[in-house]
Order: structure tokens, then sequence, then C-alpha cells
């Protein structure tokens, strides 16, 4: 492994379009708003529900007014916000599959027709699915999402060598649709194995 | 997942880079009862690092999430029978059914 890069022009390289122009093309805004990605808006302090401790945060990422008056806004919709009870305890616990078991996990989904479902993908559908149960959502007909932090770097063309690391969502069930993209510090390495985990595991 | 294609990914970044602020819009909810956020550091070898400097392999290593309902981490066991570890935060009372569910069981 080399010395660590750390170059947001090779991440912006992989945009399409021109991303220094006056606005937004139009083509590439409709092609990302198709994707499975939810657009909860932080701004937006008077949802029901909206913690209070966060309007800190949200003022300190706003531009100058100035600025933001001559911004039209992109769609985006409330958080989920009712759905957080804070008052709520939470608990921690840590589960161990060992790797026969998840072969096996993984044949049975593939025997229902999906040669493509990996040992990951067959254990996160187990688990999500307890979940939901367990959580009381089983005669319930709201949706639930599974977000699911993908790698970037390996889906960019052409593929990068940076330090940022890219991640988003897939779904399980038919009703159910979100990425979540994020930037965060990984390491630095031309194909990094983290990056495609959940597709090989 | 597969939809997430290079030209896919052009084109976020490109809507991205044109949003007037990176932290205005969510593309998850990482809490609540509807939501489960996953985040997989399989094959990141953290049972290979020597984080002390003791010259010996760690015995359990740990990925420092918030406690919020619905968190889901993925990690390489320390265990070496090819397996998967998951680390999850759930309602408690949630996890409580959960713990119970021998569906749970493979």
């Amino acid at each position: 492994m080399g010395a660590p890069v750390f170059n947001r022009s090779l991440l912006d390289a992989c945009a399409a379009g021109d991303i220094d122009g006056p606005a937004a093309n139009p083509i590439w805004v409709s092609a990302a708003r198709q994707l499975p990605l939810h657009r909860f808006d932080w701004w937006r302090i008077d949802d029901p529900g909206y913690p209070p401790y966060l309007i800190p945060t949200t003022k300190n990422s706003k531009p100058p007014p100035e600025i933001l008056a001559q911004v039209e806004l992109s769609p985006s919709t409330s958080g989920p916000w009712t759905t957080w009870d804070f008052s709520r305890p939470v608990r921690y616990t840590q589960l161990h599959y060992p790797g026969p078991e998840l072969d096996q996990l993984k044949e049975q989904a593939r025997a229902d027709g999906r040669p493509d479902i990996s040992r990951l993908d067959a254990l996160l559908a187990h688990i999500w699915a307890a979940i939901n149960r367990d959580r009381g959502h089983g005669d319930s007909t709201d949706k639930v999402f599974l977000n699911f932090t993908l790698g970037a770097r390996s889906r960019v063309a052409p593929v990068v060598r940076f330090l940022h690391r890219v991640a988003a969502v897939p779904h399980a069930y038919p009703n159910v649709g979100c990425c979540r993209l994020c930037f965060e510090f990984g390491r630095n390495s031309e194909s990094d194995p983290a990056d495609d985990a959940a597709f090989h595991a | 997942m597969l939809r997430f294609t290079p030209e896919a990914m052009g084109a976020m970044l490109h809507d991205a880079a044109h949003e007037v602020s990176p932290q205005r819009l969510w593309q998850a909810f990482f809490c609540g009862t509807q939501h489960t956020l996953v985040t997989s550091w399989l094959r990141l070898h953290v049972y290979q690092v020597d984080f002390v400097g003791s010259e010996q392999q760690p015995r359990y290593a740990h990925a420092v999430m918030p406690k919020m309902n619905g968190c889901l981490q993925v990690m390489d066991p320390g265990v070496d029978d090819g397996g998967i570890d998951i680390a999850l935060y759930l309602d408690a009372e949630a996890m409580e059914r959960f713990l119970l569910d021998r569906q749970l069981h493979i």
C-alpha cells in the first residue's frame, strides 16, 4: 500500500457533466433522483418530532441568508422523527454466525431462484426479517427500510484510488427503498475489499 | 444495489455537487422503529491490526457506533471459522423479543 491519497479532484472527476457550472443539468439530476435514496431534510426544524438538540447543527450547515435567498432548494421529504422516541432505552447485542451456517443460509436463498445472493445478503435478509418481526411489524402495512452503506470507490468510473469512502443502501423487500451516500475516511488501496464486502461475502 | 452503476454514480455526484449544502439532505434514517442502518466492515482485516504495538493480534475489535435503535454493524469474526459477527442496537423491548426469536437461528 502506497502513501495515502487525499485528492478531492479524483472524486470530482467521477461526476457526470459540469459540477462547477451555475446550475445542475436536469438530465443528470433526473437520473440521480431515480436511485433509491432518501431525501430527508434536516433543515425542516418545524417538522413534527424534530429533535431540538439538532437545531444548532442544522443552523451551522446553512450558507449565509443572502446566498440562500438566491437558491431554489431541491425537493426533499420530512424525516420520520415521530418514530424516534428518545426516552426509550436501547440495548446492544452481538451475534456470531459460523461459516457453515452462512453457507447453508446462502444455499437456501439461492435455491429459491436467486443465484446472485451472497452470504451477507442472505444473512442481512434473515436478521432484518427478525428485527421487523420483533419490532412488531408482522401485521403492519407501514413501510420499513434497510439502509445499507454501500462502497462507491469501485462503482465510479474510472475506478479510482482515493481516501474518501463512499457508501449506499439496497433493499430486500419490494416495498422498501433507500440508499445512503456518505463520505468518510477510509483506506487507500487500489480495490478495497471492504467496498464490495456486501457482494462477495 | 445493481442500479448503482458508474453512470448512476456520476449522475448522483453531479446532483450532490450542485446541492446548496451537503448536510441538508440525509439519505438514510438511523433510528426509530422503521429503519435499520447497516454498515459492513467485512474484509477490513481488523484482527490483523496491531493497534497497540504489542505484536499480538487483538482479541476483540469493536466499531464504536451510537447506541441507536436499528444500528447494525457487520464485522469479521474474532474466531477463524469463516463466519460473520453482527453488532446490533435495538429498542430494549424489541431486543428482548429478538433474542428469544427461535427463527433467528439458522
